[in-house]
């Protein structure tokens, strides 16, 4: 996604939340995002499996790699690729940026 | 490539669930179209079923009495439903292809009534796609419990309240006495305590391993295509992946035959590369899952003789995970319900032979596998 005036800066959590190794899913207009601390670089997803209907932050997260609970499939988080089977389909993601400790996401602004 | 289905290979899970509730259309099953076997030079001849193998002259025979030679051949036959000899008529589906699902999705009408003989994971899954359909659904399993090869009462107790709770009526540890097969119109199931008239009959009593390609051209065939770590047979020209093997599990390396998407998808990547002359060991911890109901149930590992777990959570909740103990309380396996993250955890935990985290010790109560637990 171009980081233009066709998006939005929208902060979800404050930096110190979310500690190295850690993720949240938050829900921002509608959309489920999953975002994820990588050794201190923030990165930003869908938080729906692009296989089947399952939370992914409700999956098992080891470095920069996101585990889907209900089939195994695995992303990693950083570019969105696919990294396991049965998924077929990259996540989309989210350009980050931290601003005033906050960690904000690009969303779309249409 | 030589299959005997007239599709281009498909993935088969969603057959029994999403295909039925018309989520997914056939064309997303396909895995990859004709193009890329092209691309890959990858030759798929379709609706041909191979007949013979000539070990000798490493040679393999179709059915409209084609030869064609091989360096290497991979067995990869799958297998099919088990047949019940008064469960022949042509109105009883068995369901194994997309041909079949297609069929009895064509029949999932709300308002129908669907008969499901066989209460183990693809009776129990068509029963909740029937469900949620808007059909009336009975289910009839002659064990005395629903899922009862390989899981602890404690389980099936806690999946036919799931479905006792969707509106699924399970009657088990009996046989339909008579079925009265119509050429149109209600088929009459007759039960000890009454009767079930239903507008479809599913029958799901379990799979036979196609083996007997194999157990002609004289490998080595006992309940599965029998191959070694690398998924040879004895002979080193011929390789078998799939459900249809009997392959070394875990440390003890026990011969076992696994039907699970699991070895589907995994034995033909080991294979492909043993058999180009790579020195791959397939060495997965058995898992399947199942969705039911939109609700998840994955199985990890040996849980199938363990007398104790630890249970997490409660069973008559929507999340628990059972860790299975061996009898020097080591962990072999689990069984989880919408908690997909502690299969991960535990898949991590049997990899290395590790320990579990005192937390989880201590965020568990321990249960024996024979006392259903509340």
């Amino acid at each position: 996604m171009p980081e233009d005036d066709n998006c939005k800066w929208v902060s979800v959590l404050s930096a110190e939340e979310l500690p190295v190794g850690q993720m949240a899913g938050v829900e921002i207009d509608g959309r489920r995002i999953a975002i994820f601390n990588v050794k201190g670089a923030f990165y930003a997803t869908d938080n729906i499996c692009t296989h089947a209907f399952a939370v992914l932050s409700d999956g098992w997260f080891e470095e920069n790699v996101i585990e889907c609970p209900l089939h195994g499939g695995k992303f990693d988080v950083c570019s969105g690729r696919v990294l396991g089977e049965p998924v077929e389909r990259d996540l989309q993601t989210y350009p980050t940026r931290l601003a005033g400790g906050e960690v904000q996401i690009a969303l779309p602004s249409a | 490539m030589f299959g005997d289905e007239s599709h281009l290979p498909y993935d088969r899970p969603p057959l029994t669930k999403d295909f039925l509730l018309g989520k997914v259309e056939q064309a997303q099953l396909t895995f990859s179209d004709v193009q890329t076997y092209d691309t890959l030079n990858i030759h798929y001849h379709h609706a041909t079923r191979i007949v013979a193998i000539d070990r000798h002259q490493r040679s393999i025979t179709t059915d409209r009495n084609e030869v064609y030679e091989y360096d290497k051949l991979l067995l990869a036959t799958g297998s099919r439903p088990r047949r019940l000899p008064e469960m022949e008529d042509a109105r009883a589906i068995y369901l194994r292809t997309v041909d079949d699902a297609a069929r009895l999705r064509s029949v999932l009408e709300p308002g129908r009534s669907i008969g499901i003989i066989g209460a183990g994971f693809v009776g129990l899954e068509v029963a909740a796609a029937a469900r949620d359909r808007g059909c009336a659904v009975c289910v009839i399993e002659a064990a005395p419990s629903v899922l009862s090869r390989g899981l602890p009462p404690l389980v099936s107790n806690a999946i036919q309240r799931l479905h006792l709770s969707r509106g699924v009526e399970i009657v088990c540890g009996q046989t339909a006495k008579a079925i009265e097969w119509t050429r149109r119109g209600p088929i009459n199931i007759e039960l000890s305590h009454r009767s079930f008239s239903a507008d479809a009959v599913v029958v799901g009593v379990g799979v036979i391993p196609n083996t007997e390609l194999a157990a002609a051209a004289g490998l080595e065939v006992d309940n599965g295509i029998v191959v070694d770590c690398h998924l040879q047979t004895a002979d080193p020209s011929i390789f078998a992946a799939g459900e249809v093997t009997k392959h070394p599990v875990g440390k003890g390396g026990a011969l076992l035959r696994l039907e699970s998407w699991n070895v589907a998808h995994k034995q033909p990547l080991v294979a492909a590369a043993c058999m180009t002359g790579h020195d791959l060991v397939y060495d997965e911890i058995p898992w399947l899952w199942s969705d039911q109901f939109g609700q998840n149930l994955q199985i990890l590992g040996d849980v199938a003789d363990s007398q104790d777990f630890l249970l997490r959570g409660h069973l008559d909740s929507e999340q628990w995970t059972l860790i299975a103990l061996n009898s020097a309380t080591e962990p072999t396996g689990a069984i989880a319900f919408n908690s997909g993250r502690d299969i991960s955890m535990m898949r991590r935990i049997l990899k290395s032979g590790g320990n579990l985290p005192l937390d989880v010790i201590s965020s568990s109560r321990p249960v024996s596998a024979m006392v259903p637990v509340c």
